[in-house]
């Protein structure tokens, strides 16, 4: 259970990638893998090739990323994610909000 | 060591370190203790032997006891027994000072609850750091008490709180649900406060509206968004408002209320008073299944959940279907689904509830299916709130509400508009404003006709009484256009003026039909209604003139009166048995 980033300063692209769980035992850790990046100034990859699982908490949190990265202006993509992570972002029709890869 | 000693003395000796009580039979080993203690910032007091060390624990309650195995009488090991079992709710460390050597006696100075054990003869140097040690296990179980109370003090509060909630919770949410008797509802909360919220009310059209809704979290903070939301789905709902308009408002308010990353999923089902055609909405919530004659009919997640996103995308359609008098719908919140079997942690939906779903027969209730699937397979208190609702759609919903129905068929209302100048362009639209009012009760069925007839007027007291257009402009199609032209000329840099706009429901009673009546007044200076009506002879192929001529079709009466600045329409509810439209 981790939260790593890799900021791709050429492309001003931060990728934030979540192994195993991603509920709100990580809330503290994702949010500290954005917050000293100012708002609304770079893109956002969420790797979720390694996220076994995903609850309705990482929803909002993902939310919260997504309106730090500039609201409904934000470029956040979410990458690789497994068949049961896909499942809950679409109920969620998450697809609306992000960039599903 | 031997310089840093003395100073080490005089800090120490500053602070009291508290009260020691030393237990030994031989007073020389207890003066010279007690000599040292005092160095050290000791109160001290002696004991002889076990009897005394229990008097003098219960009376002087000591910080650290220094305690001697082989006394006269009690013995160490039955003392520090007693102390230990007497000061079970706080750390007071019992170190023994003993002249044996042997393994099993020391271990049985651990065993009689001693927490350390020194061999006589003992160095001063070791015995002062062991005292060190003991009073950091010591202070390290202080702490750990005293934050202990706080958390069970928060915990209590928030009990409390919780408490508080769920009684606000049922009283102000799940007393104003109605039809209960029309749904099958089960709750499991997580805590003691679900974060689902299951509402029901009636539309005043008969028709009854479900509302299920699944908060981010739960508990208390989940649950903060429940009483705007039922307050807006109740009052809205009573007043006949739109499925599209309802989810609006909801969405707005828990967009302003709630932070970016709470928001709620959430069903709304609308079964009309036929209960033959069933509405449904589904943002973020696990699949409705319908069981028809013909089969499953999935009901998937179509947009995105309420409070994210405002306004909502337009995406937001309300999904219609017909539904049969032996269909049932099962809605439920992903705690089922995703609860786990406490067999082998495999989620519930892949065992046992597609398995369920799959043998789930046409006109036959699932719940208690599903129910006893849940119990076998997961036992213990759920990991997330539970939530399911089976509605089967056997009866006319419209039923239900009859009785007050009947009273409010039985009450007469009357509603006005005046509109004037750069407004008089914006006919109302009648569903918008009566449906707002909770006034289309009864009337839902001539809603299209009503519209048809307040719009005639309307446009008649417009252009002819206010704008002055000749509708014999129209005669040609060059003219047509040009009537238009000359109309849009003339709204534009508008004619002061005003229409006003009255309709008056007018219950019949048990002898007469109910009737709407429509009046109309402008302020223009009156034109010729004979002129725009020709008798009732309408040239067909006449491309004007339509309009005073159908509101007469449809009205029992219309009369123009002064100088035709003043209408008057009257229209009968046919009663049920002939609904048809002429």
């Amino acid at each position: 259970m981790s939260v790593t980033r890799h900021i791709d300063e050429a492309k001003q692209q931060v990728t934030v990638k979540i192994d195993g769980r991603f509920d709100f035992a990580q809330h503290k850790a994702f949010r500290d893998s954005y917050r000293d990046i100012p708002p609304g100034s770079k893109s956002y990859i969420v790797d979720m090739a390694t996220t076994s699982y995903l609850d309705s908490s990482a929803l909002g949190m993902l939310l919260l990323l997504r309106e730090h990265a500039g609201g409904n202006n934000a470029a956040v993509t979410l990458r690789g994610c497994g068949e049961d992570v896909r499942r809950v972002l679409k109920i969620a029709n998450f697809e609306k909000l992000f960039n599903l890869e | 060591m031997a310089n840093s000693l003395p100073q080490a003395t005089a800090v120490t000796a500053e602070v009291s370190r508290g009260k020691a009580l030393i237990v030994d039979d031989e007073p020389v080993n207890c003066r010279l203790l007690v000599q040292m203690l005092h160095r050290e910032g000791f109160e001290a007091i002696e004991a002889h032997n076990g009897e005394e060390a229990i008097q003098q624990f219960d009376a002087e309650q000591p910080d650290i006891i220094f305690m001697d195995v082989m006394m006269p009488g009690m013995d160490g090991f039955e003392a520090t027994r007693i102390i230990k079992a007497r000061s079970s709710h706080q750390f007071i460390p019992v170190i023994f000072l003993t002249a044996l050597r042997d393994e099993k006696s020391l271990i049985q100075c651990t065993e009689a609850g001693g927490d350390d054990f020194l061999s006589k003869p003992f160095s001063f140097g070791i015995l002062k750091a062991r005292i060190r040690a003991m009073e950091r296990v010591r202070d390290l179980q202080r702490a750990i008490a005293a934050k202990n109370q706080t958390l069970s003090a928060l915990i209590e509060k928030e009990q409390e709180e919780q408490k508080l909630a769920e009684r606000l919770f049922s009283r102000v949410v799940n007393t104003r649900n109605v039809a209960t008797e029309r749904y099958q509802y089960v709750q499991r909360p997580a805590a003691t406060f679900s974060g689902d919220l299951v509402l029901s009310q009636f539309l005043p059209d008969g028709g009854l509206r479900i509302l299920i809704a699944d908060f981010t979290g739960h508990g208390l903070a989940a649950a903060i968004g429940a009483l705007p939301v039922s307050d807006i789905f109740h009052s809205m709902t009573l007043k006949g408002a739109d499925d599209n308009s309802l989810l609006f408002e909801i969405n707005r308010k828990l967009h302003q209320l709630l932070p970016a990353d709470r928001f709620m999923a959430a069903w709304l089902v609308s079964i009309s008073h036929t209960g033959e055609t069933l509405r449904w909405w589904n943002g973020g919530m696990p699949s409705g299944w319908l069981r028809t004659r013909d089969g499953l009919v999935e009901l998937a997640s179509h947009t995105l959940p309420l409070g994210i996103l405002h306004p909502l995308p337009e995406c937001n359609t309300i999904n219609q279907l017909q539904v049969d008098s032996q269909d049932r719908l099962l809605l439920l919140s992903d705690g089922l689904l995703e609860t786990v079997t406490s067999a082998d942690g495999q989620m519930f939906e892949d065992v046992g509830f597609h398995p369920a779903l799959e043998q789930w027969e046409n006109a036959t209730p699932i719940m208690d299916t599903l129910l006893a699937a849940l119990d076998e397979l997961c036992c213990g208190e759920p990991f997330d709130d539970i939530t399911i609702v089976e509605i089967p759609l056997d009866s006319p919903v419209s039923s239900m509400p009859r009785v007050a129905a009947a009273h409010i068929e039985q009450s007469a209302w009357q509603w006005s508009i005046e509109l004037a100048d750069a407004r008089l362009a914006a006919m109302p639209s009648l569903k918008d404003i009566l449906e707002l009012q909770g006034l289309l009760y009864g009337i839902h069925e001539h809603l299209g006709t009503l519209q048809t007839i307040v719009t005639e007027l309307y446009t008649n007291a417009l252009e002819h009484g206010i704008l002055r257009l000749e509708s014999s402009i129209k005669s040609t199609s060059d003219g047509f256009e040009r009537y238009y032209r000359e109309r849009a000329r003339r709204l534009a840099a508008p004619t002061p003026g005003w229409i006003r706009l009255t309709l008056s429901y007018e219950p019949g009673g048990t002898e007469q039909q109910n009737r709407i009546r429509i009046r109309l007044r402008d302020s223009g200076s009156g034109f010729d209604p004979q002129q725009h009506s020709h008798g009732l002879q309408v040239d067909a192929s006449q491309p004007w003139g339509r309009g005073i001529q159908l509101v007469r079709d449809l009205c029992e009466s219309v009369r123009y009166d002064h100088n035709g600045t003043e209408v008057e329409a009257l229209y009968a509810l046919p009663s049920a048995a002939q609904h048809a439209l002429p």
